[in-house]
């Protein structure tokens, strides 16, 4: 991590941190919630980081739409193919979002040892994610779907889905 | 006969949903009464119905499937 980073990490005060969300994008960033500022967030207007939250981005772009809830406790990271949040989705306590996953190719290299992979995470417009789900990096979520607590989710969701259970299927199709 | 048969497949499509056997619980029985019948296996139960029998419910409709007889009648309605 940068010097920039590390200060920013260790040295800000938190309640700047909430200030700085307020004034420059129109978000609420609770002074409880740990959120690595860098140039590759984009936060939307109105949304809300709630406390306990971590949200890493120094892997790649992290862009949270406009009027997003992020709830208490959960845990966001980023790798180099991204992480999208569309407007008006909603993400429930404890829940995590993964943007990266070791690559296991070699059998004998310890798997920390090799490539961090990232393909991306896109969640679509106005999704829920419940209570302690875990979003997947290769995940995306189509608009309208609703994802039950405790899912896993790794894979490609179609609009207007509900989807639960792990590895997370589609239950029910609103309409 | 032909409501015979519809109730065997239904008795049949539900209970596999809901891991029960409802062979012997009556028709009328309360959606509350009948363990495992929880609001997510109620959605999975409404999509393995409506694949089994080809029909479609509205969003509406949905929750007042609240028995056997209920989901019995919905699929006759639209057959």
């Amino acid at each position: 991590m940068k010097v920039g980073g590390i200060l920013r990490r260790f040295l800000l005060p938190r309640f700047l941190i909430t200030a700085y969300g307020a004034m420059r994008y129109g978000c609420f960033i609770s002074p409880r919630a740990e959120v690595e500022l860098s140039r590759n967030l984009t936060i939307g207007g109105g949304s809300v980081i709630s406390s306990f939250t971590k949200v890493k981005t120094t892997g790649g772009p992290l862009r949270i739409g406009r009027d997003v809830s992020i709830s208490t406790n959960c845990f966001l990271s980023t790798g180099g193919g991204g992480v999208e949040i569309g407007d008006k989705s909603m993400i429930g306590p404890n829940a995590a979002v993964i943007g990266s996953a070791y690559s296991y190719l070699e059998l004998t290299t310890p798997i920390a040892d090799q490539a961090l992979i990232s393909k991306g995470i896109r969640i679509e417009p106005n999704v829920w994610i419940g209570a302690g789900c875990s979003i997947l990096d290769g995940a995306t979520i189509g608009t309208g779907s609703i994802i039950t607590a405790n899912t896993v989710v790794s894979g490609v969701v179609p609009p207007n889905s509900i989807v639960s259970g792990n590895p997370g299927k589609v239950i029910f199709e609103r309409r | 006969m032909k409501g015979t048969s519809i109730n065997d497949r239904l008795i049949a499509v539900m209970g596999e949903i809901l891991d029960v056997d409802l062979s012997g619980i009556g028709a009328e029985t309360p959606r509350d009464q009948i363990v495992g019948w929880d609001s997510l296996n109620h959605l999975q139960m409404v999509m393995a119905v409506e694949r089994e029998f080809g029909v479609r419910f509205s969003m509406e409709r949905i929750p007042e499937l609240d028995s056997i007889a209920a989901v019995r009648a919905a699929i006759e309605d639209q057959l």
